[in-house]
């Protein structure tokens, strides 16, 4: 217990051993991206995209979205590799991108996709978003449950530290907000997601 | 509940924000303290839920779909053309397109109007941010010009036009529609005929343009290359000054005579036998590079020896690929062909495959 639970794993089989050995062949991918090589866009894809869609999937609670949302990530990468600093590692940089996306996917089409579902299919009298909640909440566990009610923005900083092990200079930097700000979202989060995990168990 | 006033350090101990003393020191309260103890076990318990979130991902079929949509989506939004045939002009090239639709025919033209206008459209694509498209018409000719979005588009419904497009760099498309085709100028001058409501004739003069007639392929016509339509022995031969090249129904290759498998010639950076994975990059690099550069002949070369020196390269498919662009952009459209051939041959199902077939026609 006494040991620093991060450092201890970083070193064991923590995400951050997963990244890939070779972070200069991902910055030199990144910069062909930026000089519109297409085959360093699939080399980036290859590596990078379970654990994007992973970010993704548990970031957005499962949403049916996710798929949409980790490809736009990719799709996106065209343009951003352009403003890429090399500040940080590929991958913290590109959960950056996922986190914008995913704070951000209040796009018109998905709300129109939405809109049009809760008005033309209705199964036994429920809405599907309302079937998709109650299945989804059946098969999903107490934490996922939990992780939904937390704002978005929380939910990520705590995602990025916990789960995928960046530092909060490495949150700081992806999501461009002061180091301050991410520790404070992950307090917060914690706090919440404890509060609500507490009431949900009685 | 909340006695102990280290109770804050736990959280900043469990996440590494603290220094060596501090964490020394707060380490050594965790032995003693047993709330503390608790709030970091609570802290680790978190830590752990979250890790084993559950997080699906596709399955490997699905992600290949979405890796070639992908990759498809990227490449339009990169060269900003959606069609097959993607030219892309160097920028700061000043380039001329004149076209001269030669409406030798032009009198009979506007006369035969009754023809049922099939849609056929004459394109020429000419991207450039300050693009300046002077037309001459001839007196009788009936054509219009409109401006719509990034593409200048010209219709010319009988006549001839004499159009003189300069570009600076990527920019506006300049289309030319006639009734029966649509021409898609990927190169600097040419000349297009139309009578009887259909498009005569295209001839190049400098670049390439791209012709695609309704229920045709379409087909490109490089510089010193003419496509005629092909008169049903009937009808009268159109009057015009038809030059020199016979109204063959498809544009004599006279540029092409380079076959795929002679530039064996390359100087290329491939240097060892087996190349390992730093080589055979740098030797992709490097011919991308001299494609950037716009020295699509050296550009060719090299991705011709590297496709051969590593045919179980990712790259591979890429560099064919990018080979038969590199001769369509220097305007051999034999050797594009015979490269696209290439490509199809060793992947007949690559995603550039649909492009790769429109150019081996």
């Amino acid at each position: 217990v006494g040991r620093n639970p991060r450092a201890s794993r970083a070193e064991t089989s923590g995400p951050r051993s997963a990244r890939p050995a070779e972070p200069s062949a991902d910055r030199d991918a990144i910069a062909r991206v930026a000089a519109g090589d297409l085959a360093a866009l699939g080399e980036l894809y290859d590596r990078h995209v379970e654990a994007v869609h992973r970010f993704v999937a548990r970031a957005t609670c499962g949403s049916a979205d996710a798929p949409d949302i980790a490809q736009d990530v990719f799709l996106s990468l065209s343009s951003s590799a352009a403003s890429y600093d090399g500040r940080l590692d590929c991958r913290p940089w590109l959960f950056g991108i996922a986190a914008f996306h995913v704070l951000n996917r209040r796009r018109a089409a998905t709300r129109l996709r939405r809109f049009l579902e809760r008005l033309l299919l209705v199964q036994d009298g429920r809405t599907v978003d309302q079937v998709r909640a109650l299945e989804t909440r059946e098969t999903m566990g107490a934490t996922a449950r939990a992780l939904e009610k937390i704002a978005p923005a929380k939910r990520v900083a705590l995602l990025l530290a916990e789960v995928e092990g960046l530092s909060g200079d490495e949150i700081a930097v992806a999501l461009g907000i002061p180091a301050g700000t991410v520790w404070r979202r992950i307090h917060e989060a914690r706090t919440e997601l404890r509060a609500v995990l507490a009431r949900d168990a009685r | 509940m909340t006695a102990c006033d280290r109770r804050w350090q736990v959280a900043a101990l469990h996440d590494g924000r603290l220094s060596g003393a501090e964490r020394a020191s707060a380490e050594r309260h965790l032995v003693a303290c047993a709330e503390c103890r608790d709030e970091a076990a609570a802290l680790a318990s978190l830590s752990s839920a979250l890790r084993e979130l559950p997080a699906a991902v596709p399955d490997q079929l699905q992600l290949r779909r979405y890796r070639q949509s992908l990759l498809e989506r990227a490449d339009a939004a990169m060269t900003g053309r959606h069609q097959a045939i993607r030219v892309r002009r160097r920028p700061l090239v000043l380039a001329a397109a004149a076209l001269f639709v030669l409406a030798g025919a032009g009198a009979l033209a506007s006369a035969s109007r009754t023809t049922s206008p099939r849609a056929a459209t004459t394109v020429a694509a000419a991207p450039v941010p300050a693009t300046e498209v002077d037309v001459v018409a001839s007196p009788e000719a009936d054509w219009e010009r409109e401006t719509l979005g990034d593409e200048i588009r010209l219709t010319l419904r009988a006549g001839s036009l004499d159009v003189r497009v300069r570009r600076a760099a990527e920019g506006r498309r300049v289309l030319v529609r006639t009734p029966d085709a649509e021409i898609e100028d990927i190169g600097t001058t040419f000349h297009v005929a139309v009578d009887e409501s259909r498009t005569r004739s295209v001839r190049v003069r400098e670049g390439r343009v791209v012709l695609r007639r309704d229920g045709e392929p379409s087909r490109e016509i490089a510089a010193g290359e003419e496509w005629a339509r092909v008169e049903p022995s009937t009808v009268a031969p159109p009057a015009a000054p038809r030059t020199s090249t016979p109204p063959a129904a498809v544009p004599a290759p006279r540029s092409a005579a380079i076959p795929p498998s002679s530039p064996t010639a390359a100087p290329t950076p491939v240097a060892s036998a087996s190349p390992p994975e730093d080589t055979a990059g740098r030797a992709f690099a490097a011919a991308m590079s001299a494609f950037r550069a716009g020295a699509f002949d050296d550009a060719a070369r090299q991705f011709h020896a590297f496709s051969t020196a590593n045919a179980g390269d990712a790259r591979a498919e890429d560099a064919l690929y990018l080979r038969a662009i590199a001769y369509a952009r220097l305007g051999r459209s034999g050797s594009a062909r015979n490269a696209a051939r290439d490509y199809l041959a060793r992947n007949p199902s690559g995603f550039r495959a649909p492009e790769m077939r429109t150019l081996a026609e």
